[in-house]
């Protein structure tokens, strides 16, 4: 472990190193900025209210976005499984959603409703059709010998559940999640940077760019980066608990 | 438990043709007959699991079954897996009676198949039932602990019906009732 960290660190530093070359050849703060300059902004945005008040509020839209769209998608994905007519009505549309680029949704919304929801739907249009299609083929791939033990043993639909459901789709569903929330995370930056709205951090993505504000462009794509971090390792963890405790 | 002229075919290939059996509430029955016969396909018609195309399958009490398969949950506990439909203090009653005692909170992945065999028997005698169908539920086991398993089968379905399904007529001994299956020409 201790030689794994000391990579990890050594590739870290080429990485700076070639920065700091860059920012030596280039010699425009304004078009790549010192990584001190980078980590003194960092720090002091870090210490300020307005920025836990933009990182929060991104964080429950974009989070908001990916819950809906696990709770629908698995609903989907079990619907259209075990259900024909649900199959015809609802697949087709689904796999329409998950073929239409994130940029072609953030401008059609962008018409459709007020900018303060655009990214909480765009997170959600972007997750719902991976959870969906993860769902619904571990729902499809279910043992069938195991559902006819279930109805010899005339098994409670709880226990159907709990017993054989459950155990076959979960390992489709987390991964389904573990996906999805990188994918939540970016399309809704993305869509902040695109709608603007009055808090997040997009908004301040954007600015930076208006104001040719470098160095900030750098320290909130450093943020977003340790959130996209902690929030796999959160759902990772999360996951490993649910796996033990089942 | 009455078939009356049952026929079932399957993609083309007739495997029952107007069969017909009546079975006492009580009692052992033992289905003999070479693979492709339409030993399983008889069990399936008696839990329900199949629909004749032709005749009729009554069954007067509820069903419990050893599949062909073990069928167990890979998820679950030995304990677990056998108390699926059952008390579990009868399935672990049942679980020590058959040698596992030591295996009742280890997963199925764990046991070995002969094991794996004994907790579907265990599943299903622990059951509340009235027919107890086994399709071959001695297959994989040595044969000292086929005499045990089988002694221990008769005993706890002794207020039910029996039905065995086996290609080995050592295990069709003490049966109430032999049904002998051919297969059908085509």
């Amino acid at each position: 472990m201790g030689k794994d960290f000391a990579k990890k660190i050594a590739a870290g530093a080429v990485w700076l190193l070639i920065w700091l070359l860059c920012w030596l050849t280039v010699g425009k703060d304004v078009l790549i900025p010192s990584p001190a300059a980078v980590l003194l902004r960092l720090g002091q945005l870090i210490c300020t209210l307005p920025f836990w008040q933009q990182v929060g509020l991104s964080l429950l839209r974009i989070l908001t976005g990916f819950a809906l769209a696990l709770v629908l998608g698995a609903v989907f994905g079990a619907l259209t499984a075990r259900s024909a007519l649900a199959d015809t009505l609802l697949s087709p549309a689904l796999r329409t959603v998950r073929a239409i680029p994130v940029a072609s949704f953030i401008i059609l919304l962008f018409v459709l409703m007020s900018k303060e929801y655009i990214p909480t739907v765009t997170s959600f249009l972007m997750v719902l059709p991976v959870v969906w299609s993860n769902v619904d083929q571990g729902v499809r791939s279910t043992d069938i010998q195991l559902l006819e033990m279930a109805q010899v043993f005339r098994l409670s639909r709880r226990k159907v559940l709990r017993h054989i459901w459950l155990p076959q789709v979960a390992p489709f569903f987390l991964a389904a999640a573990r996906t999805g929330m990188g994918l939540a995370w970016k399309a809704g930056v993305a869509a902040e940077v695109l709608a603007a709205p009055r808090l997040g951090i997009g908004r301040a993505l954007y600015e930076a760019k208006v104001y040719l504000e470098t160095a900030d462009l750098f320290a909130w794509t450093a943020v977003i980066v340790c959130i996209s971090v902690v929030l796999e390792k959160g759902l990772v963890w999360l996951i490993g608990r649910c796996c033990h405790e089942a | 438990m009455k078939l009356d002229h049952v026929s079932k075919s399957y993609q083309g290939r007739t495997v029952l043709r107007d069969f017909s059996l009546e079975l006492p509430d009580r009692g052992f029955c033992c289905i003999l007959g070479p693979s492709g016969a339409g030993k399983t396909t008889l069990l399936r018609l008696m839990a329900g699991l199949e629909q004749p195309d032709s005749g009729t399958v009554t069954v007067s009490a509820p069903v419990s079954m050893v599949f062909q398969e073990d069928r167990l949950l890979a998820h679950d506990t030995v304990l677990e897996n056998a108390a699926l439909a059952a008390d579990p203090q009868r399935a672990k009653k049942l679980l020590v009676r058959l040698g596992l005692a030591e295996w009742l909170f280890r997963r199925p992945a764990a046991l070995s198949g002969g094991m794996r065999r004994r907790v579907a028997i265990a599943r299903a005698l622990a059951a509340p039932a009235g027919v107890y169908l086994m399709d071959e539920p001695l297959k994989g086991l040595d044969r000292d602990t086929k005499q045990a398993v089988l002694s221990l089968i008769r005993e706890e379905t002794r207020n039910g019906l029996l039905v065995l399904v086996t290609h080995d007529p050592e295990e069709a001994r003490g049966a109430d009732q032999i049904v002998t299956v051919e297969p059908l020409n085509p």
